[in-house]
């Protein structure tokens, strides 16, 4: 299984963070702060996204369809967001603090999961297939 | 994961046979209206229903603008959720106004301007004048322009002008316009859609999502301020807004054409002006597949599929996705900073629009300010993109086939006469005149822009009624859908004018 695989997801998923993290340095906000979204966030996506990616690729889940994506991160996405609530609580104020209404907010990210979903799945798509295309370029290349 | 897409795209874009091979003698053709017949050729195999990769990204970028970012949360914050049941009205009558305008591109490789000609000319330069009309005007570059200036301080004029000339370099270095495009756009919308998704799930709440979905549910819901002469003509633009507005739903057709969609697949695609040169000659009319092989209506019904899809998760699922999304960052403003409904309210766009940026901002932080207008930004880029591409490719493509002596030029040298016309038009009037068009004339504008809907409805009816082959002509339910489009545009409009003496807001 080749490790390629996992890169589009991972970098849709740290581009997240980085959208994230981004905007948060460029109105100002101290460089720790804005440094902790972009990883909080960004690395559980970058590594479901990595993961969904190995998944595909061994054939665990099926190629081409939106249902299982969109139930990996139905999933996921929940997860994640409630990593990156822990760990921002945790490196600013020194506790772990779990969302008030803990069902209902994983209720929420379920939701909007959906619609991350179908923008993940849009940008893999482009970046997988340049991928593949930079490599059947470069391999017809080699084999000249 | 794969590309399903691509597979098909490289099938279909060496097609059976081309215009310039000879045709046999007695060749059998399809009759349509009182222009020529089309010749009956092989409609190439269908890609896989389950795609992401195609034309759609085009009516997403058009679609998904000021409608979906200001002007349904601002009725929300006034009449509450409840009033967005005639946004999923207008959302899903626009996906069925899609699926038709499909049909009749795939089914003959035409635009549906070429369709109206065929049915009777002047419907189709009516079009083309109120394109000229209404789509000129630079004016859509200013919300854009105007968010990306509060974020980096450049004034908005100057990146105006700046980005017009960009993109007509752009259109014009570009091999295949539409292939630079589509990747374009669809890493654009791509990060649109994530980051709107990250945005509504760090600032939302469950209660905000459900009262905004619940909301689309309250069919016949309308509070007595609604219909009054001031909110009535703004709720009336507002579902006109709502996904494509004006002639966009139209110049889809010419999109999926170039993207070699059904038989779109045997008409050359529009280059760059600096290609122009390697274009391939334009056929002087569409073509129709022989709609008594069942092997070829197999393969009809595996297209239909396809754009169905595009129809229902692409085009729907995201134009619901962004606007519930910012309803809901718009309901989490109003709630942290209560001013942000007097502000929506009172201003007029820039002024509401600098308002909900700051509400966001006092809720949820700068960042939530700035995202807001990062994303303003980025659907005014994705607008402009779309626009000025559409615009010269409709115009290029009526002018081609109906302007006598057009065919001296070839399309690709038309498309970048027009593209390259609105531009200088477009910073000359940046500069020294009125963006939205001279205020005498901005309601007729309003008025044309939607009336264009209605009519294009009525044009869906006649033409693929008309014109197609009766295995593949729509069904009654979906006739009387696009008929009720008509009525539903037309009598909005007619009813606003007539009742408050104001066309739209």
């Amino acid at each position: 299984m080749e490790i390629r695989e996992a890169i589009p997801g991972a970098v849709v998923g740290l581009a997240a963070g980085v959208v994230a993290g981004g905007l948060a340095a460029l109105v100002g906000q101290p460089l720790s702060w804005a440094l902790v979204t972009m990883l909080a966030l960004g690395v559980p996506l970058a590594l479901l996204g990595g993961g969904l990616g190995v998944l595909i690729a061994s054939g665990r889940l099926p190629r081409g369809r939106f249902a299982p994506v969109a139930l990996f991160w139905l999933a996921g996405f929940p997860l994640a967001r409630l990593v990156h609530e822990i760990s921002v609580s945790l490196v600013l104020t020194g506790q772990v603090r779990l969302p008030s209404d803990l069902a209902g907010f994983l209720a929420y990210q379920g939701l909007v999961s959906m619609g991350w979903a179908i923008g993940f799945l849009w940008l893999h798509e482009r970046i997988a297939l340049r991928m593949r295309t930079a490599g059947a370029t470069s391999g017809a290349a080699t084999s000249r | 994961m794969d590309d399903p897409n691509l597979v098909a795209r490289t099938d279909v874009s060496a097609p059976p046979q081309r215009e310039s091979q000879k045709e046999p003698q007695g060749e059998r053709v399809w009759p349509a209206g009182r222009l020529e017949a089309m010749p009956i050729r092989k409609l190439p195999d269908a890609p896989p229903s389950i795609h992401l990769l195609g034309p759609t990204v085009f009516l997403v970028a058009l679609g998904v603008g000021m409608g979906e970012a200001y002007m349904w949360p601002r009725l929300v914050l006034l009449f509450g959720p409840d009033i967005r049941w005639l946004f999923l009205i207008g959302v899903t009558l626009q996906a069925v106004v899609m699926l038709e305008m499909a049909r009749y591109a795939m089914a003959t490789g035409e635009s549906i301007f070429f369709g109206a000609a065929r049915v009777f000319k002047p419907i189709m330069w009516f079009f083309f004048i109120v394109a000229m009309a209404v789509y000129i005007w630079p004016g859509h570059l200013s919300a854009g322009a105007a968010a990306l200036e509060r974020i980096t301080g450049i004034p908005w004029t100057v990146s105006a002008c700046v980005g017009l000339i960009l993109v007509g370099v752009l259109f014009s270095l570009a091999k295949v316009i539409y292939n630079l495009l589509e990747n374009l756009l669809s890493i654009l919308i791509g990060l649109l859609v994530v980051s709107t998704a990250i945005v509504a799930a760090m600032v939302g709440t469950w209660q905000d999502l459900v009262s905004t979905v619940t909301g689309m549910f309250q069919f016949g819901y309308l509070p007595a301020d609604a219909l009054s002469a001031t909110w009535f003509p703004v709720i009336v633009g507002s579902i006109a807004f709502a996904g494509p507005s004006g002639m966009q739903q139209m110049w889809y057709t010419l999109h999926l054409r170039d993207s070699g969609a059904g038989m779109g697949a045997h008409i050359p695609k529009v280059r760059g002006l600096r290609h122009a040169g390697k274009e391939e000659q334009m056929p002087s009319r569409g073509f129709m597949f022989d709609t008594s092989d069942p092997a070829e209506m197999a393969k009809w019904k595996g297209w239909r599929r396809w754009v169905t899809f595009d129809a229902l998760l692409l085009f729907w699922g995201i134009t619901m996705l962004v606007t519930v999304s910012f309803t809901v960052l718009a309901q989490a403003a109003n709630r942290e900073s209560p001013n942000v409904k007097a502000l929506i309210e009172a201003g007029e766009r820039e002024a509401a629009l600098n308002g909900m940026s700051d509400a966001f901002a006092s809720a949820g932080g700068p960042v939530l300010g700035a995202v807001f207008l990062g994303f303003i930004a980025l659907i005014g880029l994705n607008a402009t993109l779309g626009l000025f591409d559409s615009f010269s490719r409709g115009q290029a493509d009526m002018a081609y086939h109906f302007v006598p002596g057009a065919k001296r030029f070839r399309m690709s040298h038309l498309y970048a006469g027009f593209l390259w016309g609105v531009i200088t038009f477009g910073i000359i009037i940046l500069l020294w005149g009125p963006a939205d068009g001279p205020g005498a004339i901005l309601d007729v504008l309003a008025f044309l822009s939607t009336f264009a809907m209605g009519a294009y409805c009525v044009v869906l009816l006649l033409v693929n009624n008309r014109m197609l082959p009766k295995p593949i002509r729509p069904k009654l339910v979906t006739n009387i859908i696009i008929g009720l489009g008509a009525v539903f545009y037309l009598g909005m409009l007619f009813y606003s004018l007539v009742r408050f003496g104001v066309v739209v807001d």
